[in-house]
């Protein structure tokens, strides 16, 4: 197991490796030039051109990326251009708020999905199985900033309980933190919850086939225990690592969600970073996403591995 | 007062409250909403934060907006867009123009508790002679130098009225007063240690967030009653809290939910629907000279009768009403600056012939051009909407007269580098900032896109900066204007206002022609 | 689990399933409409009209008009053709590239490694960023769109071949058709392909819904496809603007959007169903996964359990 788990961190390296080069030529590939940006919309070619210069943006890019890469490998990811901190500093103010929304939206996700899934599983085949399904499907088919919006119109503006947008965090004054993570947590959640639905369905009924069940029941342990003592601890797994793989969906989620709703966390850094050029931000903040995500799938393909020897010992390199 | 608008009697009954027009008193009355407190805070959304706070490096309006509360200038302007005294007490011209002494007020204080001195200003009017656009324009070669503790003198190397125009300038890029501790230690880079005079300090900024400003309890004012930016500026709220707020919908609601007092930059289809809200008020003023730049460099518009052609063509009303979205947000004028400046800088040189929209004589010219059908690629930026909607008319309007015409929409950063790039584009429509003067208009220097280049603007521009006095200079604008009809460097569509909007109990103060609310006389009634 | 792809069977099965049924109607209602709708009304997606901006809906304009008096019905509709082109572009591209790519890294281990590390590193890259990133490196247009969009869904899809052809390889009738001779060629063409199809298939399905959905939210960010030209994401980027004013606009092109992605997603699960039975009823479904999260989890549920 040991072994294993250090032969797929050590394939990290060069995915990582692959992803940097990538995002580092896009980047700087990308037209526009963060002196224009520091600069203002009239500022003369002149300046800007020096204001570059000063920047080091135009020495080849291979030698830019060598010189970025010499000082990641030490952890130096280098400051912002506008943010007046360090990209790493950066990323961990950042990662907070985003942090509380990702958390938010898995409960709400968890929360509708695994009892409506169970209870779908449950009574197959009925109407509520039926209903479920409808949702999960219609559910899975609306961008979440459409849902954003509209829930915006109808609790914020329309019916007034909630605030529009804006962040505080729930370590500062959790009511406050609460009441404005509740929208975007539920139009971030919901299209996660139509994805897990399903999957709680399938583990659920797989479980509820087997042998196990079976003989559960005839030796007469009651319907409701039966479902949610034995049926769910078994069901748990897939459902846990479904979890757990839709952290990517979550990051992009994230990314759309946070700049309707005002949120300074991951998405916002991003999408300011984007506007601006900040190019060590960019670098420094997909690098992050990306390694967070790969961490996120190793931990999952370990538990998997843990649980079932066979895809541990089959899977491919 | 205006000439040449185009208003819609059919919108009169949504008519804002206390639009400004250049020359006029631009103070609204208080509202009966209860008198000012000021112990309260405003809070403020903007949609983007400056990319830094120091006006001798950065030309946006973000940057001065916020700014100018923070830093003071030696000169003003009042509410009739006169030059007045500010950090200096009192300032004196020689007989030939090229000499100033500015005497400066006894006792100001600087944010940090220092004392103003003859210095401090020398040593920030030397970086801002040499760091800035109006400050390269109209001071190179000058000196400044501190006679005494309290007095400054500058010597021009020749006489200009730019000079006193530029010094009282409020706006972008501004002649702020530093501490010259800060300005030794400082490079070519932006400030960040914003120290100053001004009726506001800056207490925190958390970038991409939130700036903070207080009121200056030590500030020292300057004698006499409030009027524009002169006299006496005590803030009139506790504090300001600006909050970054990109997205435009959640500014406009943040406005109805009471979480903002003021939200700056409402969309225009936002704004009847604040309008109609009574719990709010909106206002605005001419901001934007949104333009249609020709490429003179290469292609079919280096020929001024191509340009002649599509100048023709254009339907300016059309173009305008989806730009700003309402008639009553836009101002059809003849002349290159903004309708609201006609006090300063009246001209009579196009005004009946400045918009034909003539699709017949517009192909005639077209073809006598000899425009070939060649492909023309009109440019925009969808991050200033205005200028994309334009745009988006635009080509509308020019495949109707047969011309060839795609758009091509970037975001900003690669909108900014591609129009510097003459084998890009054809046609670009850009939002220019009003300016103070028609020589700093930006359009007509070399080194701006679209490649200007034309002899005879540049002796009409000679003799237009060596005019000594402001009413030399005026003479000469009609010069300008005429040159601008003749050459057509770019195709003026209209004046664009930006929309401002605030809670009932908050009332505030715009500065006369294209200023801006004024931040020291906002006041909340809370 | 050998399929085999041949025999009446297999034509009959999918004409019955439900699901396909449903979203394969849904579909072709879709295309149709796009196709054949404005040419009846003789409505013109750019025809601007400033003065009549953001009606609503009324004779001559079934949809109301957007924020520059076009036309909306006809603007949704031209959405629709340029969704769906743009979906099914990248769904086809991205579904030959990936098989190319998949059945070389299967075949030849050098080119295996590498290709397969490049691979992880793009899937590893959250899909919207990379399309963002793409898509404002190559420039606005919309073949560099379905270019960025291909990019970012072709490394799943290689990964799916890839494992999927090794499992076949591995089958002994394909080591009894080697033992006899057979080239690699040959037991590509006739032994693995054929067995690749069909969950193929279902992979590009998905792929095809998630396009879609991908290009509504980089248009929603301002990167999508160019402007003037419509597309859903387009719209609902314009109208974000005026949503009180024009409701209209948001809710005309996210019915559209969610209905094509429900027929293609119905289309997938339906497929999904036929092509291997088990994978619904247990917690791993690789259509799904695959297409939420681009992961490699895919390739190790078609491989666990028994052939």
């Amino acid at each position: 197991m040991l072994n294993y788990t250090l032969k797929r961190l050590l394939a990290l390296i060069p995915v990582l490796a692959v992803v940097s080069v990538v995002i580092f030529a896009l980047i700087h590939l990308t037209p526009g030039n963060p002196a224009r940006a520091i600069l203002g919309p009239e500022a003369s070619a002149a300046d800007v051109e020096a204001l570059s210069e000063r920047l080091g943006l135009n020495r080849p890019v291979a030698l830019q990326y060598l010189e970025w890469l010499g000082r990641a490998v030490t952890g130096n990811f280098g400051d912002s251009l506008f943010l007046r901190k360090s990209v790493t500093q950066a990323v961990a103010d950042n990662a907070v708020p985003t942090a509380q929304l990702a958390i938010a939206a898995l409960v709400v996700a968890v929360a509708i999905a695994v009892p409506l899934g169970t209870l779908a599983a449950r009574w197959r085949g009925s109407p509520l199985d039926a209903l479920a399904m409808g949702v999960s499907l219609v559910g899975m088919a609306v961008p979440s900033f459409v849902l954003g919006l509209i829930l915006i119109l109808v609790l914020a503006v329309g019916l007034r309980v909630l605030p529009v947008a804006g962040y505080e965090s729930v370590f500062d004054d959790p009511v406050r933190g609460l009441r404005y993570l509740l929208l975007p947590a539920i139009s971030l959640g919901a299209v996660l919850a139509a994805f897990l639905l399903r999957t709680t369905r399938a583990a659920v009924l797989d479980v509820l086939a087997s042998d196990y069940i079976q003989a559960a029941r005839s030796r007469g342990v009651t319907e409701s225990r039966l479902l949610f003592r034995h049926t769910l601890r078994n069901a748990g797994l897939p459902i846990v690592t479904a979890v757990g793989l839709t952290f990517g969906a979550l990051i992009t989620g994230a990314v759309v969600t946070e700049t309707i709703f005002n949120i300074p966390g991951i998405g916002s850094l991003l999408v300011n970073a984007i506007k601006r050029r900040d190019y060590p931000v960019l670098q420094g903040v997909v690098m992050f996403a990306t390694l967070a995500y790969l961490v996120v799938n190793l931990a999952v393909d370990l538990v998997y591995g843990l649980v079932d020897p066979r895809i541990r010992l089959s899977g491919n390199g | 007062m205006r000439t040449s608008t185009r208003r819609s009697v059919a919108l009169a009954a949504t008519a804002l409250t206390g639009v400004l027009v250049a020359g006029c008193s631009s103070d609204t009355t208080p509202d009966g909403a209860g008198s000012a407190n000021p112990a309260a805070r405003l809070i403020m959304a903007i949609p983007a934060q400056p990319p830094n706070l120091d006006p001798d490096v950065s030309t946006t309006t973000a940057t001065s907006d916020v700014a100018n509360g923070i830093l003071e200038t030696l000169l003003t302007t009042d509410e009739k867009q006169q030059v007045r005294p500010m950090l200096a007490a009192k300032y004196d011209v020689s007989p030939d123009g090229k000499t100033y002494t500015f005497d400066l007020r006894k006792g100001v204080k600087f944010h940090d508790g220092t004392d103003l001195d003859a210095n401090d200003v020398v040593t920030s009017m030397d970086r801002w002679s040499r760091l800035s656009g109006p400050g390269q324009t109209y001071f190179t070669g000058a000196t400044w130098r501190a006679v005494d503790d309290d007095t400054v003198r500058l010597d021009l190397t020749t006489p200009t009225f730019g000079a006193l125009l530029a010094l009282a300038n409020p706006n972008e890029q501004f002649p702020a007063v530093y501490p010259s501790e800060i300005i030794t230690t400082a490079t070519d880079e932006p400030i960040t240690k914003i120290v100053g005079t001004g009726p506001f300090q800056l207490r925190e900024w958390i970038p991409d967030q939130s700036l903070t400003l207080d009121r200056f309890d030590g500030y020292v004012p300057a004698d006499g009653e409030p009027n524009g930016r002169a006299g006496n500026r005590t803030a009139g709220v506790a504090g300001i809290d600006f909050k970054f707020v990109p997205d435009a919908a959640t500014r406009v609601l943040g406005l109805q939910t009471g979480e903002y007092d003021f939200i700056s930059e409402v969309p225009y289809d936002n704004a009847a629907q604040v309008l109609e809200d009574d719990s709010l008020k909106a206002d605005s003023y001419p901001v934007t000279l949104l333009n249609l730049y020709y490429n003179k460099a290469q292609g079919p518009f280096a020929d001024v009768n191509a340009r002649r052609a599509v100048d023709t063509a254009l339907d300016r009303d059309a173009i305008m009403t989806a730009a700003v979205s309402d008639p009553q947000f836009y101002t059809l004028t003849n002349s290159m600056m903004l309708e609201s400046q006609s006090g300063l800088w009246p001209t009579a040189v196009g005004k009946d012939t400045f918009n034909p929209h003539d699709t017949d004589r517009a192909r005639q010219l077209l073809a006598d051009s000899g425009y070939r059908g060649a492909p023309v690629r009109i440019i925009a930026t969808r991050d200033y909407l205005e200028s994309y909607n334009a745009a988006v008319v635009i080509q509308e309007q020019l495949k109707g007269i047969g011309v060839d015409a795609s758009l091509d929409t970037y975001d900003w950063p690669t909108f900014t580098e591609v129009r510097d790039d003459p084998t890009k584009w054809e046609l670009a429509v850009i939002p220019n900032t009003a300016k103070s003067d028609p020589g700093s208009l930006v359009f007509t220097r070399p080194d701006f896109a679209g490649s200007t280049k034309s002899p005879q603007l540049d002796a009409i521009l000679a003799e237009y900066r060596s005019s000594t006095t402001l009413e030399q200079a005026r003479s000469h604008y009609d010069d300008l204007q005429r040159w601008f009809y003749d050459y057509l460097p770019v195709s003026k569509l209209g004046d664009a206002d930006t929309v401002f909007a605030t809670t009932t109990n908050v009332d505030v103060v715009v500065g006369p022609g294209f200023e801006g609310p004024i931040s020291w006389r906002t006041t909340v009634a809370k | 689990m050998g399929e085999s792809a041949s025999g009446r069977g297999w034509r009959t099965r999918i004409l019955t399933n439900r699901s396909v049924l449903a979203g394969g109607t849904l579909l072709l209602l879709v295309v149709v409409l796009a196709f054949a709708l404005p040419p009846m009304f003789h409505a013109d997606p750019f025809a601007v009209d400033p003065a009549h901006r953001l009606a609503k809906p009324g004779p001559g304009h079934l949809l109301g008009t957007d924020t520059f008096g076009r036309d909306l019905l006809a603007r949704v509709a031209a959405g629709a053709k340029s969704s769906l082109i743009v979906g099914g572009a990248v769904a086809g591209l991205s579904g030959l590239l990936g098989t190319v790519i998949g059945l070389l890294a299967s075949a030849f281990t050098v080119m295996d490694h590498v290709l397969m590390r490049v691979c992880d590193g793009l899937m590893a890259i959250p899909a919207l960023l990379l399309a963002v990133a793409l898509a404002a490196a190559l420039g606005p247009s919309v073949p560099n769109l379905i270019a960025a969009l291909t990019v970012v869904a072709t490394p799943s899809v290689a990964r799916l071949v890839r494992s999927r052809a090794l499992a076949v390889t591995s089958e002994t009738f394909v080591e009894a058709s080697r033992a006899q001779g057979a080239g690699t060629w040959h037991v590509t063409v006739k032994h693995v392909l054929p067995n690749v199809l069909s969950v193929l298939a279902v992979q590009v399905t998905f792929i095809f819904a998630d396009a879609i959905i991908t290009e509504a939210a980089l248009s929603f960010l301002g990167a999508g496809v160019p402007t003037p030209q419509p597309s859903w994401g387009n719209i609902l980027y314009d109208g974000k603007g005026v949503i009180l004013q024009a409701p209209m606009m948001t809710i005309a092109a996210s019915a559209a959007l969610v209905v094509t992605v429900l027929a293609l997603n119905l289309l997938g699960d339906g497929l999904r169903d036929l092509v291997d039975p088990r994978a619904t009823r247990s917690g791993r479904q690789p259509g799904m996964l695959t297409r939420l999260v681009g992961t490699r989890r895919g390739d190790v549920v078609l491989q666990g359990g028994p052939a």
